[in-house]
């Protein structure tokens, strides 16, 4: 199962009192928050650092993005800091949407230990600056759309066959009915790269955080239980057996490439070896697929690349891994 | 500022009322506000994002004040002024709950599960104020037989739910 499942995240929206959310925020107050969080983090210090956000160069920021560490706005915004973990499972934004929030990430299927984490940071961090709280709506946050737990759990998954077979439609309106949301992680529109998805709460008060993160287990196990079924008739099918190794060779040998079909092949790859169709083969696909966004590449190459260019690096790069 | 009207408390409301040209200009207190029945205009909900239309329900049943009304309620910490917050959804500071809690209110009936949390506390506020338990009245005999047939006939087991059928219809004649 954990093949389609490809990470969990959760997310906790947190504000101090006194101050307005971080829109309304001048330079001095932001600051102000970014230095009492820095003190409340002082238990776990070594395992945080800072990362200023004013002072990192482009490539850095979009690498952040890319990763989803940080918002694109987030990226253009000099009042934003973040506090990152070093071993990337936990950050902390500051002065985003809200003063604080907790994000952490884990691969595979492992929500429980992304909230426990995340909950953990919350104890501390509310433990010495108190977080604005109401007993009728809970954690206040600056949108009325995060109220209440101030929770975002989700799940990042990996579903070539549900999008090739045309039901992320009919998948949408599914999990809309149990408050919860579907959406393309990579690209625009209706039509995302690499057949990745994220499904995650849109509730975020009425229920208690194990509420909204049983119900969300529920939802992706019903999603993979179809997506394993889709998969498991393609393994003797001609037609799958020849796109999933023309893929194949394709990515071994090409000498450019655009990141659009980059995804596709790559995508077509990882079916290939979660289906079984290809045996022997680490799934090391997911990570592939985030180091060949244009700011990875850039940050690797240390310095800004044209288009073509870009597409030579990644052909190389791609060829390596493969 | 104090309100205009009973000199007394914060005035958060300007209220300019236009008629045949002739402008009256106030600033009130969200009491003697309500007092005059001075609320939102239409005009102000026209410029509303259509995608939060649905956010905020249907506006010709919130906001039912004549056209020739514009109140402009803003939170007296932050001035975010209730248009600002029809259109984007976005509050200023955490004083705006209160400012703006019974529009809070309506509209998140619309959007949420509820409008009570039921989820986690933050410690750092100790233990939730005592609540009243409301006690679960146990299960009576026949209840618990209706729940049984319930599963047994889900599970198509027909004979256990004959026999659990007749004992209910046993305890009814009792």
């Amino acid at each position: 199962m954990s093949d389609i499942i490809i990470s969990t995240r959760i997310r906790l929206a947190r504000n101090l009192k006194g101050y307005p959310f971080p829109k309304g925020l001048n330079k001095k107050q932001a600051e102000e928050i970014t230095e009492k969080v820095r003190t409340a983090l002082k238990p776990v210090e070594k395992d945080f650092r800072f990362v200023d956000l004013s002072a990192i160069d482009k490539p850095t920021k979009l690498s952040l993005t890319e990763n989803h560490i940080i918002s694109p706005e987030m990226a253009e915004d000099n009042k934003c800091a973040l506090f990152l973990k070093g071993d990337n499972k936990a950050e902390i934004l500051i002065n985003d949407e809200d003063h604080i929030r907790i994000q952490t990430v884990f691969p595979g299927d492992d929500i429980d230990a992304s909230y426990e984490l995340a909950n953990k940071l919350d104890d501390l961090i509310d433990e010495s600056l108190g977080f604005a709280f109401d007993e009728k709506y809970g954690y206040l946050t600056a949108c009325l759309t995060n109220i209440g737990t101030g929770l975002r759990a989700s799940y990042m998954l990996h579903l070539p066959m549900l999008e090739k077979t045309k039901q992320i439609k009919n998948l949408q309106n599914e999990v809309a009915r149990f408050g919860m949301v579907i959406r393309g992680i990579y690209g625009e529109g209706s039509e995302p790269l690499g057949s990745l998805y994220q499904i995650s709460n849109q509730l975020t008060l009425g229920k208690s955080e194990s509420e909204i993160i049983t119900d969300l287990k529920n939802v992706v196990s019903q999603v993979i239980k179809k997506e394993k079924e889709l998969q498991s008739k393609i393994i003797n099918n001609a037609d799958y057996n020849d796109m999933v190794f023309r893929s194949l060779g394709l990515l071994k040998y090409c000498k450019k490439i655009s990141g659009r079909e980059a995804m596709e092949h790559l995508s077509n790859v990882k079916l290939g070896i979660t289906s079984g169709i290809i045996k022997d083969m680490d799934d090391n696909i997911y990570n592939i697929m985030v180091n060949i966004q244009p700011g990875s590449l850039i940050k690797r190459a240390g310095d800004m690349l044209d288009t073509k260019r870009r597409d030579i690096l990644r052909a190389e790069y791609i060829n390596n891994e493969l | 500022m104090l309100c205009q009207k009973c000199n007394h408390n914060n005035a958060t409301i300007h209220f300019e009322q236009n008629i045949n040209g002739k402008i009256t200009e106030m600033d009130l207190c969200p009491e003697c506000a309500k007092e005059m029945n001075i609320g939102m205009d239409m005009n102000l909900l026209s410029g509303a994002d259509s995608l939060f239309n649905n956010f905020w329900g249907d506006p010709g049943s919130f906001f039912t004040l004549p056209l020739s009304h514009i109140a402009k309620q803003s939170c007296p910490s932050c001035h975010t002024s209730l248009s600002s917050l029809i259109n984007s959804s976005f509050l200023g500071c955490t004083d705006c709950y209160d400012e703006f809690g019974d529009m809070i209110e309506q509209n998140l009936k619309n959007y949420q599960r509820g409008t009570r949390h039921t989820g986690k506390r933050p410690r750092s506020l100790g233990a939730a104020p005592q609540q009243p338990v409301k006690e679960q009245a146990p299960l009576s005999e026949a209840d618990k037989l209706r729940a049984e047939l319930k599963q047994a006939v889900k599970e198509e087991n027909y004979e256990r739910a004959a026999e659990l059928r007749d004992k209910i219809k046993e305890l009814g004649e009792k």
